[in-house]
């Protein structure tokens, strides 16, 4: 029986994450014993199960544990693909913090409170947010102040109104930053018009004041009670902030992609029916869309039941796209921001504990449409480098193959000098047969562009 | 102004507290800032039931809005 420890799981010492001969198993410690059966006694785990807002777990009755502290093991229900806060666009970060403070309401409600609100704690499941740690709940005590406050504010609030109020890329401020934005850094970012936001002038400017003042007087909040109904109420306020804070439309690359690309509308249904006809002979049962979008042809794999990845590197076409699969209760989709020229690195403790783009589940299928230009031109990339690229990630892949002659590929020669002799449709063949078998190559109509499934050889 | 609200709220919150072990730290700034938050947020619903109930009294409203929120609702 093999076991193994969860990278990441090592800070709280309520338990742990283990592999335990390819499930997921939690270790609950003899010293949240008695939380945890509050948690399980009082109703509270009932009532954010059936509301959807917590990952369910099983009990697994006579497992002796991993170590001497174990006072019992669960199986939370298994989230195959884990992505972070910083991967995430606006509105899928804005439902996650809503997620942690409606838990945190409820939790109150029933005697309990949060001792931790890090984003990490939260997984977008099956097309929404879901709270995945169990163990992040702890009795409240009359006059407690909340914990996570400061964790709260760093994780979610000051991303969110960087996003929001400075610019929409700040959330990649997530990454470097593993417990969260500082908020004197939050503070000088922002705007100063939103010291006239109530909630951002509380929680953000006089909060990171706060910090500073009392940086080294630790025992002055020792004896600092909060009643249950102001907790109550501040969280509700932090609600409503959070609700107040708006995507700003800053125009894209990608934003009107669809409005202005060169397709025909003839051209555009030829590609979607070629798409479908290949995803028919695949079935494949887990695909990454890479160069996404909004989502129009990942549509077609996870109508065919297949789970879909879907990353683009324009945070408001994630941000639409995951708008509109939540609208439509779409449930295997997951639409998240990359850069694939530097995608996601293995980050944290030991560069081990936040796993890199490439050491997640790894899928059976790639659409890589309308994308090759962009790394070859954009990116300087020879083909040969992206063939290598995807072949170490799935064993099909729908690629598009785009032609100097197409006016997306013109405007991206327009401001440089064409040093691209080797892009074209004989090189990218040549340098693609290398590692993958063509199974099939279709032109499509009223344009110059190619859509080819290959197949690793 | 703000220092003097610290001070005033941090010499009027003295109670006792049991010892709870945390395993990440609240942060001491962030205790007292959020002591402040949590009492201008308490102010503040207590205000909007009592204005909302002065209104439902004079007949000038039917009834309380069920989601009563802090001053925030009111930002932007």
């Amino acid at each position: 029986m093999s076991k193994k420890i969860h990278k990441s799981s090592f800070r709280d010492p309520s338990g742990f994450l283990f592999f335990e001969d390819g499930k997921l198993l939690r270790q609950v410690n003899e010293s949240y014993h008695q939380d945890y059966d509050f948690l399980m006694g009082c109703g509270l785990y009932d009532k954010l199960i059936k509301a959807g807002l917590l990952i369910p777990h099983l009990e697994i009755d006579g497992h002796p544990g991993i170590n001497n502290y174990a006072f019992k093991i669960i199986e939370p229900e298994k989230i195959n693909f884990i992505s972070y806060p910083y991967e995430w666009s606006f509105s899928q970060l804005k439902d996650s913090a809503l997620l942690t403070l409606q838990i945190q309401k409820t939790a109150l409600e029933y005697g309990m409170t949060l001792k931790d609100a890090s984003a990490f704690n939260v997984q977008l499941y099956k097309g929404k947010p879901v709270f995945i740690d169990s163990l992040s709940f702890e009795i409240y005590r009359e006059g407690m102040p909340w914990d996570a406050y400061r964790q709260f504010c760093q994780h979610f609030l000051a991303p969110l109104s960087l996003m929001s109020k400075t610019d929409i890329r700040l959330n990649q401020l997530l990454q470097i930053y593993l417990d969260g934005i500082p908020l004197d850094l939050s503070s000088k970012l922002l705007p100063f018009s939103t010291r006239f936001n109530f909630s951002l002038l509380i929680h953000i400017h006089l909060h990171a004041k706060a910090q500073k003042k009392y940086e080294n007087k630790g025992s002055a909040a020792k004896n600092i009670k909060i009643t249950k109904t102001n907790l109550h109420a501040m969280t509700q306020g932090l609600i409503s902030g959070i609700k107040n804070l708006q995507i700003n439309k800053q125009a894209t690359e990608w934003e009107k992609y669809y409005s202005f690309t060169n397709y025909s509308e003839k051209s555009f249904k030829h590609k979607k029916e070629i798409v479908a006809k290949i995803t028919d002979e695949i079935h494949p049962k887990y695909v990454w869309d890479l160069g996404a979008n909004t989502g129009e042809f990942t549509r077609i794999a996870s109508s065919a039941g297949a789970e879909c990845i879907a990353f683009d590197i324009d945070p408001l076409a994630v941000d639409s796209h995951y708008r509109s699969i939540r609208q439509n209760k779409i449930e295997n989709t997951l639409p998240l921001i990359l850069d694939l020229t530097n995608p996601s690195p293995s980050i944290g403790w030991n560069n081990k504990e936040r796993m890199g783009f490439k050491s997640r589940e790894l899928p059976d299928t790639i659409f890589a449409l309308a994308l090759i230009h962009h790394l070859a031109i954009s990116n300087n990339l020879p083909f040969g480098k992206i063939a290598r690229f995807f072949r170490k990630l799935s064993e099909n892949l729908v690629i598009e193959f785009i032609p100097k002659t197409d006016s997306q590929v013109k405007r991206l020669l327009t401001s440089r000098k064409d040093i691209f002799s080797e892009y074209n449709e004989e090189s990218f063949i040549r340098e693609f047969e290398t590692f993958y078998n063509i199974q099939i190559k279709e032109k499509i109509v009223d344009s110059e562009r190619i859509i080819f499934w290959m197949k690793r050889k | 102004m703000i220092p003097l609200f610290f001070r005033t709220l941090h010499v009027s919150v003295m109670s006792f507290l049991p010892n709870i072990i945390l395993y990440i730290d609240p942060g001491t700034g962030s205790i007292i800032l959020q002591a402040v938050a949590a009492a201008v947020a308490g102010v503040a619903i207590a205000a909007k039931i009592y204005w909302h109930s002065l209104l439902k009294f004079l007949g000038l409203r039917k009834e309380i809005k069920p989601d009563a929120s802090a001053p925030d609702d009111h930002q932007e």
